[in-house]
């Protein structure tokens, strides 16, 4: 840690750094017994979007809790931008960048959707305790906040409060939300579940255009056509140990995958 | 070096060790004394203790009890009867007191005189009034004025000398403000006046403008507000505030400085009930409020008046008969004219409970002053002999 | 009549004072905060010892009693609840009891058990009137809380600390992942809430006249009351019925042969709407 923030301050990060938003190294997260997850290596590039899959219990949400800040690693090592973050509490990740959405879609409630983006807005831009007390309906942020809101599709209904929202719209306004923190890497927990073809389809798009912007993204995704349609790279997790790593169709092909995912044969996992 | 002072400090904590038994080995007269220290009714229990304390001072420097010193043991109730009940039983079977005194409330003294009374221990209430502490048995007495006098007492005042018919009854609604209320009811009553209003108020309230509204439009002549100086500190200015212009009357429970001191200028005109008369020259009274003032830097009040005389009359009794507790409770009842006490001469115990002039006081520049005294026994007799007017 | 409902009122501005830093924490952590009434009585004794050894004025009694307030309500947030808001909700509620009990003790302790004046020395609007008459103090206590409530209201829905305030209530691992510093917004939260007990405190003592050691108690189960008919967390539920209970209380203390005390009448009534609304009046 202390060497990385040399290195930083010097303004000459190391090589790996340069490649990789994020890189997790031996990262271990366990619950009294429960490895939930069991030493995992990962790295992120830029501007790549990876699909973190796996069967239930795999520790996929455990993962992204970790790298957003939630949970703490009981061993291991996370590193985003050249910065080791590994005990930094999440309001601070999240103001670095690092954003993400929840598998159960839950934004604040009680909040008008404009004013669930106006949360994430407001974290970004004060940095002091002044601008606590500063008005939150600013024309600058109005403005920033209506662009996401059109960026998610969702003008129609931006005085409406979250909790009246169909699951499709809410799906969408968590990204929306997450966006508001301007991210440089977007954290998605199951954006597609719960939603029909036609309302997949259009979050595959948001899901591009983001990508576009240049943000990189880690997706757990249990659709598997949507999860192989948008992703770079994929990484399988197992039991919380990573077991494949590859292109979507090297993944689809590699046989422990599809043991696992198709079922036991001879219930042997030689990793 | 260090050495050296190691081998001091053995010998200093060994030489004080020393001391302290035979301190111990010295013989005391042990008297116990429950009060409440913490909780609501620690300001009553810090005048008690002090009170109690600067008597058995003046008992030590005047020969003791037959020579041997008067040792106070005390512990603090809280003003729980539980934690008294408890406190009584441990001073009795550990630290073996010869008499108890209570310089608590009503409930835990009634506690503490039934665990006296199991044990055979002459016990004494202090300000505590309710009738139903002395009943507990023969060896339960109290000091103070009983709940049935002091409210007869305000109730003659009112009617007899103030000419009060209408009155308005503003009470505490515990053992004290009920049984006083009670007592003056019905001696105002059977005196002919009448009573307009009738209200009970929770221990702790604070806020008594809808009440006092409300005693404004029955038009009392007078209003009777039995309880403690700071709830009472409380009516007596808002009642002022509402524009209440009719005679006010408390209790003993009003008889503090602080009571002046909360209720500023609206205290003055106030008539209160009670038995510690300031302007009196006795010269224990003056000895009391002199010198408790200087122990404490506080002046004093009525409840450490009442646990300063405990003190002394029971020191008084230990000196005549020894501390044999039989001999103590017979000679209790035929004690006449006590003197040696801070409030008015104690004239007997009648059914146990101490018999003295009854004093009215009033608030005239922001100090009590002496008023008005009873000695008729129709008045101040625990049971009037009948054909009283 | 009139004069009743005004002098209720003023009492049901010391509830709502009172009940709206309760209803902020529960609104923000879900536990009920007993130790409150203590900053209550804290408050009030601060600034009795400014009054004392400072200035005659009550204005610095009230700045010295909210800030006072503050800083060891918030104290009071990281030593005693913070490390217990993982266990179950009886034990911050156990934890609170004691501090509230145990400070009854240490202000006896520090300053004795007798109760002191309060002798404060302001100028302030006054109406006297030949059928109502409100007092300077009682003119005080209705604007602080009106400006209390104002204030609050505009931070809440206008400034980026009330948004975050906002979110936090709703979900607080959300709030943090969008970048709230949740411990801060507590922390900010538990200081306004004492503040405002801390100077209700300092009100009452003037209005009452007299600061003593255990004044905290009774206030602590009105505002408790306050709290459940209100509503559990709805802040504008804590004002209006603060000023309900008071109202009530007067209005049925009047009834001639209803001879309940008023802390009867206020549990009466919240016994009586949780029955029809089980969420309080303004529950959501």
């Amino acid at each position: 840690m202390l060497l990385q923030t040399h290195e930083k301050e010097s303004g000459k990060p190391r090589n790996f750094v340069d490649k990789n938003v994020l890189s997790l190294k031996d990262v271990k997260k366990h619950f009294e017994g429960l490895k939930a997850v069991d030493g995992v290596d990962m790295t992120l590039n830029e501007t790549e979007i990876l699909g973190l899959i796996g069967p239930n219990g795999a520790g996929k949400t455990t993962l992204l809790n970790v790298i957003s800040g939630l949970l703490m690693p009981n061993e291991g090592e996370i590193v985003f931008r050249g910065m080791n973050i590994t005990s930094l509490p999440a309001f601070k990740r999240a103001k670095l960048g690092i954003a993400r959405t929840f598998q159960i879609a839950k934004p604040f409630g009680l909040l008008t959707v404009e004013e669930n983006i106006l949360v994430g807005l407001g974290c970004k831009l004060h940095g002091s305790i002044s601008s606590l007390f500063q008005n939150c309906r600013k024309k600058e942020i109005l403005q920033k906040a209506r662009e996401i809101i059109n960026l998610i599709g969702l003008y129609g209904y931006k005085d409406q409060l979250t909790s009246s929202l169909p699951i499709g719209l809410l799906r969408k306004l968590e990204i929306g939300r997450a966006l508001a923190t301007y991210p440089s890497l977007l954290l998605l927990d199951e954006p597609a579940a719960g939603l029909n073809n036609q309302e997949r389809n259009e979050l595959s798009e948001l899901v591009r255009k983001i990508r576009e912007k240049g943000i990189p993204i880690i997706l757990i995704e249990h659709t598997m056509s949507f999860v192989m349609n948008l992703s770079d790279r994929i990484v399988v997790l197992h039991r919380g140990r990573k077991i494949a790593e590859g292109s979507p169709s090297d993944v689809a092909n590699d046989p422990l995958v599809i043991e696992v995912y198709l079922g036991r044969k001879g219930g042997k996992h030689a990793s | 070096m260090r050495r050296f002072f190691s081998i001091a400090a053995i010998a200093i904590i060994s030489i004080c060790g020393l001391l302290s038994i035979s301190a111990y080995a010295q013989e005391t007269v042990k008297v116990g004394f429950i009060a409440p220290l913490t909780g609501f009714a620690a300001a009553d229990g810090y005048s008690s203790l002090e009170s109690a304390k600067l008597a058995v001072d003046y008992v030590n420097e005047h020969g003791g009890i037959k020579g041997k010193k008067l040792e106070l043991v005390s512990y603090d109730d809280a003003c729980q009867p539980d934690q008294a009940s408890a406190l009584t039983r441990k001073l009795i079977e550990n630290d073996k007191v010869t008499v108890m005194i209570s310089g608590s409330y009503s409930s835990p003294s009634r506690a503490a005189a039934v665990i006296c009374q199991q044990a055979k221990v002459p016990f004494t209430s202090t300000y505590a009034v309710h009738p139903s502490i002395v009943e507990a048995g023969e060896y339960c007495h109290r000091i103070g004025m009983a709940a049935p006098i002091q409210g007869r007492t305000g109730g003659y005042f009112a009617v007899r000398e103030l000419g009060a018919k209408r009155i308005a009854l503003l009470i505490m609604n515990n053992d004290f403000g009920v049984s006083l209320a009670e007592a003056l009811k019905e001696t105002a009553i059977k005196l002919g006046a009448q009573i307009v209003y009738e209200k009970k108020y929770p221990l702790g309230e604070t806020e008594f403008r809808n009440y006092l509204n409300a005693i404004k439009a029955a038009d009392p002549d007078l209003i009777y507000a039995p309880g403690y100086y700071n709830e009472a500190a409380n009516i007596v200015s808002q009642a002022r505030e509402v524009g209440l212009k009719c005679w006010l009357m408390g209790d003993e429970g009003y008889d503090s400085p602080k009571f002046i001191e909360l209720a500023g200028a609206a205290a003055n005109g106030v008539f209160i009930t009670t038995d510690l008369n300031r302007d009196s020259e006795r010269p224990m009274t003056q000895f009391f409020l002199k010198n408790y003032k200087e122990r404490t830097n506080i002046d004093a009040d009525m409840v450490g008046a009442s646990a300063f005389d405990a003190v002394m009359l029971v020191s008084h009794i230990l000196n005549k008969v020894g501390t044999d507790a039989n001999k103590i409770i017979e000679y209790w009842d035929t004690i006449e004219n006590f003197e040696d006490c801070s409030t008015g001469p104690i004239l007997m115990f009648q059914n146990r409970s101490a018999i003295r002039p009854m004093d009215i006081q009033i608030v005239l520049n922001n100090q009590f002053r002496y008023f008005y005294r009873y000695y008729e026994p129709e008045v101040i007799y625990l049971n009037p002999p009948s054909g009283g007017k | 009549m009139l004069q009743i409902l005004v002098d209720a009122i003023v009492l049901g501005c010391s509830y709502a004072l009172m009940a709206v830093g309760l209803n902020m924490v529960y609104g923000l952590l879900r536990i009920i905060h007993v130790a409150h009434a203590a900053l209550y009585t804290l408050g009030a004794y601060v600034g009795l010892y400014c009054l004392y050894h400072f200035s005659s004025s009550l204005w610095l009694s009230l700045i010295f009693g909210a800030i006072f307030s503050a800083l060891i309500g918030t104290l009071m947030y990281r030593i005693i609840y913070n490390p217990v808001l993982t266990a179950p909700r009886y034990v911050p509620l156990i934890a609170g009891a004691g501090v509230f009990i145990a400070s009854q003790e240490i202000f006896r302790l520090l300053a004795g058990p007798y109760p002191y004046p309060f002798n404060a020395s302001f100028k302030f609007l006054s109406l006297t009137h030949s059928h109502l008459r409100i007092t300077e103090t009682q003119m005080l206590i209705i604007t602080f809380m009106i400006g209390a409530f104002l204030c609050l209201y505009l931070v809440i829905n206008n400034t980026n600390l009330g948004m975050m305030w906002r979110a936090c209530t709703q979900d607080m691992e959300l709030a943090a992942s969008s970048g709230i510093n949740v411990n801060l917004i507590i922390a900010v939260n538990f200081m306004i809430g004492s503040a405002l007990a801390g100077s209700a405190g300092v009100l009452m003592a003037l209005y009452r006249n007299s600061v003593f050691p255990t004044m905290g108690a009774m206030v602590s189960y009105k505002a408790f009351v306050v709290v459940v008919l209100g509503g559990f967390g709805s802040i504008p539920g804590a004002a209006i019925a603060g000023i309900l209970l008071a109202v009530a209380e007067s209005l049925l203390g009047m009834v001639p042969l209803f001879n309940l005390p008023r802390e009867a009448i206020a549990f009466l009534v919240m016994v009586l709407v949780l029955m029809f609304k089980p969420k309080g009046l303004f529950g959501r």
